[in-house]
């Protein structure tokens, strides 16, 4: 390490998050609400990145170092998210009101304290890992991912069938929060707290995660996974190994859930444990270099950043758009042209004229992979911007529940680019030398 | 088959030769053999529990098969990318999706709905192949792990494009309301749902068996399947195969999402939310095999519709009181999944991999259990043999 | 066979796919010796080793390690047991530096143990270091000591080679499967190994060795195995094994 090069990445990473955070401040400025109501925003923001940074390190352990891909960790959250209201709510019985059920009731409320419920629901969800381990582990990396999805849905089936223990199809009301505030500032004070906590669990097990990563334990996972069958042939019980690193992250990701039950207040079988879910997770992972973990708390917060703005976006983009449809639509037919005719010229220079630069222009885009992208980048975009403008004019207002789904689009069209270009992340993970 | 040698072989020779051609091979002699002695089993349990049930049973056999058929011609596309490609396509469902959409933009616009599903058949493998040529092209070679999350990427990028572009309502096939044909007291069938669905369904699996048997494309998507390497080096345009892959996948992906459409609403998610229950079939049937497809999907959809009795039985208070008993229908085929993982991961029609991984925590409570070694070796070197 | 033998092969089958790679292959291997098994390519001889390594099970057939029976058994019990296995293509850890791929190969880091980084914190870091040092140590003594350092995957193949030898040694094995140890490896360096080799024999380890470089199985081998088409077809001291027509005939015809 001779010279310090610049981290450009994180430094734009973090530029990016904190612009994020900006905008929506700025949104909800715009929107008139009181700094309060925006903080208490800003506060939401930060303990579900939080809640997705400690999922996204478990995940990390199970993928990033020892190579075990989990496309259930919707499950273990659900699994950590119950088992806290289960615990820690109180005794809420079935109502019925005239003969109609309206509340199947939930099992539990045991009213335990936080703290116990939190550890419970660590013990749930690492338990249940380890026993869908067994099985699974042993299987190629595509049967994994089947098999943990097929976990996830099961369960997912279980919480909104499973009446009398679940809740069913409305869940768990009523999860105390970490300390009853009962002044008018409830919200804002609610929310700082549990930012504080959850800052407070994710540092800790940061700092956990990245000791037993470098330990000698943690080198066995890392040859786990660059080749199993040469690290057993060393003398390790391999087995044992992805076990304890599926289970731990497993666990996890049950406090991720836990987390998840005192924000929110409520659990239901909705979409927040939705597949969609661990595919967000699988992205930050991606985007912050899997066997990074300070990485992927930051792609956490990048990417849940992107979410959370498209929410707080959603009211004034539609109403930029109709405001400003005429000016876009000139905008597209005057690059249109312009395109049009820098096509037609490079065509004709490359037939008549190869030598000149502009003659050589279309043979260097067919040479270099990433500039025939950029082009159909180019073109993509360019009919999109078309498509919006139909859309907008035909279906007015429609763009703003759109934005809600463009976010996801974003996260598959990321989720290529990235696994295609840049799969060791946008946060390299930083060389470890033993010495 | 003995000529004399010198004399002008004989008409009766030259049709013996001719159909011997035709004769099975040992091993798809056995297969055969294996799929009658299922279908026997098959036919006598329904029978039996009909028998015993009453005719309430065949109802849900027949519902079982309806849905059979959808989930036969799915797995069908979806084995055949796997086993030629060699990746689990996890936006196959939201192909079927968009095929179902697609069919129904056009019969809402004054297509008649055959014509729709036709259109929406050859659109959808043009995307397949679009799909390969710019993202999968890209990923040979990684491993089994990016394709998988590509194509969750291009499931989302489908699925809430869609959303964007039609809304999360729901839309109905606009076909005529009919009766259920009664066919005995007690048994009847949708002429849409059940009887246009089977037809298809049985269709699309012949064509499937005339492409893959008969034709010289299908015998090199089978040879590319079984060995790529080997595929390659006898000349077999590996290239050309894969497009033919993607085009079959996606077009009869489009198909069973139309069929899919056509027994309950399409939504966004209609195509997602089968998409394990067509990976169960293509696993339990064995990846790469069409017709270990068919096995699992009859498997699967039998299986799930039938347990609905079954589980309405749980729901009694006497028994377990289970609430809602019937929603757990869509758990067994998953179930299924699992226990096949856990001891049979290559499926019915599957291969043991020769370099399988071994659990030795299963080896060892079997030899705990005192099993001989020769049981576990005899299955070995069974279905090492063979191929 | 010879009740001292410190490995013996009891009719070993394995088939794969309809190939039989070994058909009821017998052999044993007497302690403290440098035994070479030859035999022309696909005579079974790198199955062979895997399936005593542990990473095959043999369909057929036992295998006895100093006493204790050890097919079927995984690979990690038999290193425990004292014998460990090279690669004929390295199987290095690529992305880890020569030196953890080194400390790897230790038996009994404690700190490889998850509790232990918990409650026995010294005994971690005081293992760590010793194992550290000795594989410094055995680095110099393949003199890859000065890429200690770098990523396995930077390394030439002869340098892979040595890498496998490395780790091998690690482990302080009774017994060590070496397959083609020397292949790659620069001739002035092949013959400080095989004395490398020749020493820790001295101080009671046995070496197993398949080599296609008659060089070192002519001048280093006590004895020499022949394997041909899944089983043994000759064995003896070198100079009467190359002159064996049998053994010849085995690597003409095929």
């Amino acid at each position: 390490m001779a010279r310090r090069k610049l981290p450009w990445s994180q430094i734009i990473a973090f530029v990016a998050i904190a612009s994020i955070v900006l905008a929506g401040v700025l949104a909800g400025v715009l929107a008139g609400a009181s700094p309060q109501g925006i903080l208490t925003n800003v506060g939401f923001y930060a303990s579900i990145a939080i809640i997705f940074a400690i999922l996204a390190l478990g995940f990390n352990l199970q993928w990033g170092y020892t190579g075990l891909f989990n496309a259930g960790i919707a499950g273990f959250y659900l699994i950590g998210a119950y088992t806290m209201a289960i615990a820690i709510t109180a005794p809420s019985p079935p109502i019925v009101i005239g003969g109609i059920p309206v509340y199947p009731g939930h099992l539990g409320g045991y009213s335990l304290p936080l703290a116990i419920g939190a550890i419970l629901a660590m013990l749930a969800a690492g338990g249940a890992a380890a026993i869908i381990a067994l099985p699974a582990l042993r299987l190629r990396a595509d049967y994994l991912a089947i098999a943990t999805l097929a976990f996830a849905s099961i369960l997912q089936i279980f919480a909104n069938n499973l009446q009398s223990v679940t809740g069913g199809a409305i869940g768990i009301t009523g999860i105390p929060k970490p300390i009853a505030f009962l002044s008018a500032d409830a919200p804002f004070l609610n929310a700082i707290t549990i930012v504080g906590i959850g800052s407070a669990i994710l540092l800790a097990f940061l700092l956990l995660l990245q000791f037993m990563a470098e330990s000698p334990w943690g080198r066995v996972l890392r040859a786990v996974r660059e080749d199993e069958e040469a690290t057993m042939a060393l003398g390790k019980n391999t087995f044992n190994y992805k076990l304890q690193a599926f289970a731990l992250g497993g666990a996890l990701m049950g406090l991720a859930g836990a987390l998840f039950a005192v924000t929110l207040g409520y659990v239901s079988p909705s979409s927040s444990f939705a597949p969609a879910v661990t595919f967000s997770v699988w992205v930050m992972v991606i985007v912050g270099g899997s066997g990074n973990n300070r990485g992927v708390i930051v792609g956490a917060f990048l990417i849940y950043g992107l979410e959370w703005l498209s929410v707080q976006l959603k009211d004034y983009v539609p109403i930029a758009l109709a405001a400003g449809l005429p000016t876009i639509r000139l905008l597209l037919i005057v690059t249109g042209f312009l395109a049009g005719i820098a096509v037609v010229l490079v065509v004709l220079l490359s037939r008549y004229w190869p030598t000149t630069p502009g003659g050589q222009v279309l043979r260097k885009i067919r040479g270099r992979g990433w500039a025939r992208t950029v082009v159909i980048g180019a073109f993509a975009l360019y009919g999109l911007g078309w498509a919006f403008v139909f859309l907008e004019q035909y279906k007015p207002g429609a763009i703003g529940d759109t934005i809600f789904y463009t976010r996801l689009m974003l996260i598959g069209v990321l989720l290529i680019i990235l696994i295609i270009y840049r799969p060791e992340g946008i946060l390299r993970e930083h060389k470890r030398v033993l010495r | 088959m003995a000529q004399n040698s010198g004399s002008k072989p004989s008409s009766q020779d030259r049709v013996r030769s001719r159909w011997a051609a035709l004769r099975p091979t040992a091993r798809f002699r056995r297969q055969l053999i294996q799929a009658a002695v299922f279908a026997i089993i098959l036919v006598a349990v329904i029978g039996g529990l009909s028998f015993v049930f009453g005719i309430i049973v065949l109802q849900y056999a027949m519902g079982g098969l309806v849905v059979s058929s959808i989930v036969i011609v799915a797995a069908i596309g979806l084995t055949v990318l796997y086993g030629i490609r060699g990746f689990a396509n996890f936006a196959y469902g939201d192909l079927m999706t968009l095929g179902a959409y697609l069919a129904l933009l056009l019969s809402v616009n004054g297509l008649s709905l055959v014509w729709g599903a036709i259109v929406s058949f050859l659109v959808l493998a043009v995307v397949g192949i679009l799909l390969e040529v710019v993202i999968f092209s890209r990923l040979e070679g990684r491993g089994p792990v990016p394709p998988i999350v590509a194509s969750v990427g291009v499931g989302l990028i489908i699925q809430n494009g869609i959303r964007s572009v039609a809304g999360t309502a729901e839309w109905l096939y606009p076909v005529p309301a009919s009766q259920d044909i009664v066919i005995v007291p007690g048994l009847g069938i949708h002429p849409v749902r059940g009887i246009l669905t089977l037809a298809v369904g049985v269709t699309f699996v012949l064509s499937a068996h005339i492409l893959l048997k008969y034709t010289n494309l299908g015998k090199a998507m089978r040879a590319t399947a079984d060995n790529l390497e080997l595929a390659k080096a006898t000349g077999i345009d590996t290239k050309r195969v894969t497009y033919a892959a993607w085009f079959v996948s996606s077009s009869f992906a489009s198909t069973a999402g139309v069929l899919l459409g056509l027994g309950t609403a399409i939504t966004p998610t209609l195509g997602f939310d089968v998409i394990l229950l067509i990976f169960a079939a293509v696993i339990v049937g064995g990846i790469g095999s069409p017709y270990g497809a068919m096995l699992g999907g009859l498997l699967v959809g039998l299986s799930q519709e039938m347990s609905v009795p079954f589980l309405v039985w749980l729901e009694r208070p006497d028994v377990i009181g289970l609430q809602f008993g019937s929603a757990y229908k869509v758990a067994i085929p998953f179930i299924i999944l699992i226990i096949v993982l856990i001891f049979r991961p290559w499926g019915i029609a599957g291969r043991r991999p020769a370099f399988a991984r071994r659990s030795y925590f299963i080896e060892r409570i079997t030899r705990a259990l005192g099993s001989k070694r020769g049981a576990v070796d005899a299955s070995a070197g069974e279905a090492n043999g063979g191929r | 066979m010879a009740s001292e033998s410190i490995l013996r092969v009891d009719a070993i089958e394995k088939a794969f796919g309809g190939i039989q790679a070994v058909d009821r292959c017998s052999l044993t291997v007497l302690p403290r010796s440098i035994t070479g098994l030859i035999g022309p390519n696909g005579a079974g001889k790198s199955t062979l080793f895997n399936i005593i390594a542990g990473l095959y099970r043999p369909d057929g057939g036992e295998i006895w390690f100093d006493g204790t029976r050890i097919d079927g058994l995984p690979p990690y019990e038999i290193v425990h047991l004292g014998l460990t296995k090279t690669w004929q293509i390295p199987h290095e850890l690529r992305n880890l530096t020569v030196l953890e791929n080194l400390v790897l190969a230790a038996k009994g880091n404690s700190g490889e143990h998850l509790l232990n980084l918990f409650f026995r914190p010294r005994e971690v870091k005081r293992d760590e270091k010793q194992w550290r040092a000795r594989a410094r140590e055995v680095l110099k003594l393949t003199q890859l000591d000065g890429l200690a350092n770098e990523h396995a995957r930077t390394l030439s193949g002869g340098q892979k080679k040595l890498l496998e030898l490395s780790r091998a040694l690690m482990s302080d094995p009774t017994l060590v499967l070496l397959d083609e140890p020397v292949a790659g490896v620069n001739p002035a360096l092949t013959g400080s190994l095989m004395d490398l080799i020749e020493k820790l024999r001295q101080s009671g380890r046995t070496f197993f060795l398949i080599e296609h470089d008659m060089n070192v199985v002519m001048n280093r081998c006590d004895w020499v195995i022949v394997m041909h088409q899944g089983r043994r077809i000759a064995e003896g001291r070198p100079e009467k094994v190359k002159t064996d027509p049998v053994v010849i005939e085995s690597y003409l015809g095929g």
